[in-house]
């Protein structure tokens, strides 16, 4: 099995979704992100269109696959035959590192392709324990499991800070900081973003997600990742940074994306907060 | 597992509406919507001429009838495939088009997800030999799908048997389609890498009792075409 994220060990590296709004623009902007990360469902089967540009820049930047259907904490045995598609995918792009989220999308083989809110019990701990050893056996690769935005909590016997610190030590996953999650979540459920973050192991981090959010009402964020990134966001990224993490991070934009030069600029600024 | 088995099942069928369960109503519903838009946005991108056909209030009730017997696909783009299949089944539209209609809008997606080869250029020649490409599909409607004038009056068409080639144009970046005859499609089908297409026009013309020189000057500028759309390869 491959070793962690080694080649995302530059410290204070910076990353952008890669998205087909803009990514016939990348090579015809001299600025660019040091790598991109992708949604390999959108891609296992892409679009003839975008087969060129997608294949020139898999092989010219470090790519990261982030997925979305893997739902980890769902019932429905792993699904083997995706599983297999998904290594052949990786392998034959050469893409090492591969994170999910901590969620499930599934249930009686049912898909609802959203990130839905785990129960967080100590049977679901140890359940997605036993499936992150079966899916990082098939893929022959480590992974990372992002915290989910979540705006109901089902059912907890335990703080979501110790459901996501227990999966991931217990695992062998690393976590995926996603930054803007951790503020959508603090506002609609009311806690504090910063002691949420003082009791995340920050050792095990792989990298960070940051992105937009929409705020619907005074009590409802949503993390719908079609707009800019927040101040408070940022700030809470700084926070991050200021308590000695420096892994790569990652700019998601997946909702009215705008072109390339407006995506750069809004990369930029975060390579400027987050150097 | 079965606590969290039974809290998780719940919760889904909340969502989806299939139970009313006394849950934060508020949540819920950012989540009915959440799961609701991203199957509508899906439906609506693959079916963009079923969508405009039927009302917007029938789309919904499709979609949370589907929701109910749910997407089994880990790919997006195929849940359309079986969005399709659903409303085959279902049959419940007063639209008897609507398996053509579906499959010609589906089609097309197929078409662009899927690997074509790069093409090298070369001159047709009868002497060479060709297949039908697998790259390219013919498929048999009962209703004139394909007619550009078909969706604002559907009914004013007749049913009959239509034979459409669809073709990926690498240059134009499109499916493209065209009718054909069913002579054309069972020649197109009858290509063989053992025969020169010559000879594949003088086996045809032999069954259809045809002079061979009468057929090439028909079958000529269609294979030409044919050959510059790479729908036939070597």
């Amino acid at each position: 099995m491959s070793q962690n994220f080694l080649l995302l060990k530059t410290p204070y590296s910076c990353g952008l979704g890669l998205r087909t709004e803009f990514m016939h623009d990348v090579y015809a902007n001299d600025f660019k992100p040091s790598w991109f990360e992708i949604t390999p469902e959108n891609w296992m089967y892409m679009h003839a269109k975008h087969r060129k540009t997608f294949e020139r820049i898999v092989s010219d930047f470090e790519i990261v696959a982030h997925g979305l259907s893997l739902s980890i904490g769902s019932n429905t045995p792993l699904d083997k035959k995706f599983l297999t598609d998904l290594k052949s995918f990786l392998d034959e792009y050469e893409i090492e590192y591969y994170s999910e989220h901590l969620s499930f999308c599934t249930l009686d083989n049912k898909q609802m392709y959203e990130l839905l809110p785990l129960p967080m019990t100590e049977n679901m701990v140890n359940y997605i324990c036993e499936r992150v050893d079966a899916v990082q056996n098939i893929l022959g690769r480590s992974i990372a499991l992002e915290n989910a935005s979540y705006y109901y909590v089902p059912y907890a016997e335990m703080e979501e800070t110790d459901f996501i610190n227990e999966v991931i030590k217990r695992s062998g996953a690393k976590l995926l900081l996603d930054v803007n999650n951790v503020f959508v979540n603090s506002h609609n459920h009311k806690f504090d973003p910063k002691a949420f973050l003082d009791k995340i192991d920050y050792e095990n981090i792989a990298y960070m997600h940051i992105a937009g959010h929409m705020e619907v009402s005074e009590d409802l964020f949503i993390d719908t990742h079609g707009e800019k990134v927040k101040d408070a966001v940022w700030d809470l990224l700084e926070y991050v940074k200021e308590g000695g993490v420096d892994k790569p991070l990652l700019l998601e934009r997946d909702n009215d994306v705008p072109d390339y030069a407006s995506m750069m600029q809004e990369y930029r600024y975060m390579q400027k907060i987050y150097s | 597992m079965k606590l969290e088995q039974s809290i998780q099942k719940r919760f889904i069928n909340t969502i989806t509406k299939q139970e009313e369960v006394s849950m934060p109503s508020e949540a819920i519903e950012v989540y009915t919507e959440l799961v609701y838009y991203r199957f509508l946005e899906v439906f609506e991108k693959a079916y963009p001429r079923f969508k405009k056909m039927v009302s917007e209030e029938t789309f919904d009730r499709l979609i949370y009838e589907f929701l109910k017997v749910g997407a089994k696909t880990p790919i997006l783009w195929r849940v359309s495939g079986e969005f399709k299949a659903f409303l085959i089944e279902k049959n419940d539209l007063d639209m008897p088009y609507l398996a053509d209609l579906l499959e010609f809008e589906f089609l097309e997606i197929e078409m662009f997800m899927q690997k074509y080869s790069d093409h090298t250029k070369s001159s047709f020649s009868l002497q060479k030999s060709y297949a039908f490409s697998k790259e390219a599909n013919i498929r048999h409607f009962s209703y004139p799908v394909h007619h550009p004038d078909f969706d604002s009056n559907p009914e004013a068409f007749e049913s009959g048997e239509f034979t459409i080639l669809f073709y990926y144009n690498a240059k134009s970046e499109e499916v493209l389609y065209e009718e054909i005859t069913p002579f054309i499609e069972e020649f197109l089908l009858s290509l063989t890498p053992n025969l020169s297409t010559m000879q594949s026009i003088e086996k045809i013309a032999e069954v259809y009792e045809i002079e061979n020189e009468e057929l090439l000057e028909i079958l000529l500028p269609i294979l030409e075409h044919f050959h510059g759309e790479n729908i036939l390869t070597l």
